[in-house]
């Protein structure tokens, strides 16, 4: 997956999530970002994991504390 | 009080907690993720146990561990109390979830059923820091209504904080408990997955 394409998915992902478009070429982080709770967070993952065909683990997402982590995921 | 509702999840159970837990509560509760937007804890374990003895004699006030049913690791406490018999209503808190788990969306949603289902109340309600963001969010994200700010509601270490209040009435929690639910299991097939 291209850096273009993935951060598509992260757009629609993060629009669909939070009702609104988010800047994600920010240097976005779950603790700068209060809505991104724990429960919106999960509907990230299931975002993604629906948009990209793959599956997460705890792990993985346990791990991930910014935009930048699930560029990094999304990569791997 | 000493209790025995033992709601159980897809993932999670929630069970009352025991004076054998007191260290897990202490390591928990004085995590410094965690310690900021409570109330002092003192790290000692002893002093943990003597707080629990005195809460196993207050009435209206159920405390619980948050326990994977998979392997029985605690991931996290959680509580009703403030129990007011005349409106039928009390309070939910001392939420803590271990860094790294799965448990906020299941363990809510388990606090409420026990709450509904289980003690028989009208209504719950939450008192959040307001500068504690993602609960805050969490609550609203989940649907609970946004009720009141309390200005001054509470002074942790000396210092005085706003908080943020949601209330879920037993009439609403059908409209809301459906995306808990669909949540938590989607969840809930998540954990099941193993590494390949």
């Amino acid at each position: 997956m291209t850096t273009d394409e993935s951060d598509q998915i992260l757009k629609d992902v993060f629009a669909g999530v939070f009702g609104r478009p988010i800047d994600i070429s920010a240097p976005l982080t779950r603790e700068a970002f209060g809505e991104w709770d724990s429960l919106k967070h999960m509907e990230i993952m299931f975002a993604l994991e629906a948009a990209t065909g793959r599956e997460f683990l705890e792990d993985q997402i346990a791990e991930i504390k910014s935009v930048d982590d699930i560029r990094a995921m999304l990569r791997s | 009080m000493r209790h025995d509702y033992r709601p159980e999840g897809r993932a999670y159970r929630l069970r009352p907690v025991e004076l054998a837990d007191a260290a897990e509560m202490v390591r928990l509760r004085c995590d410094p993720r965690n310690a900021k937007f409570l109330n002092a804890t003192s790290p000692k374990v002893e002093d943990q146990e003597n707080w629990m003895r005195g809460y196993f004699e207050r009435e209206g006030d159920w405390y619980f561990v948050v326990e994977r049913k998979s392997t029985g690791q605690i991931d996290g406490l959680i509580a009703i109390y403030d129990y007011d018999p005349e409106t039928k209503a009390a309070e939910w808190g001392r939420w803590i979830v271990r860094e790294g788990a799965s448990a906020a969306v299941e363990s809510a949603l388990l606090i409420y059923r026990t709450a509904f289902d289980l003690i028989g109340l009208d209504a719950v309600y939450c008192r959040t820091l307001a500068l504690n963001t993602p609960v805050v969010s969490f609550h609203d994200s989940m649907g609970a209504p946004r009720i009141r700010i309390i200005p001054n509601g509470v002074t942790i270490r000396d210092v005085v904080y706003d908080q943020v209040e949601h209330k879920v009435t037993k009439a609403q929690w059908p409209g809301i408990s459906p995306k808990l639910m669909a949540m938590a299991d989607r969840i809930g097939v998540m954990l099941d997955r193993r590494k390949t």
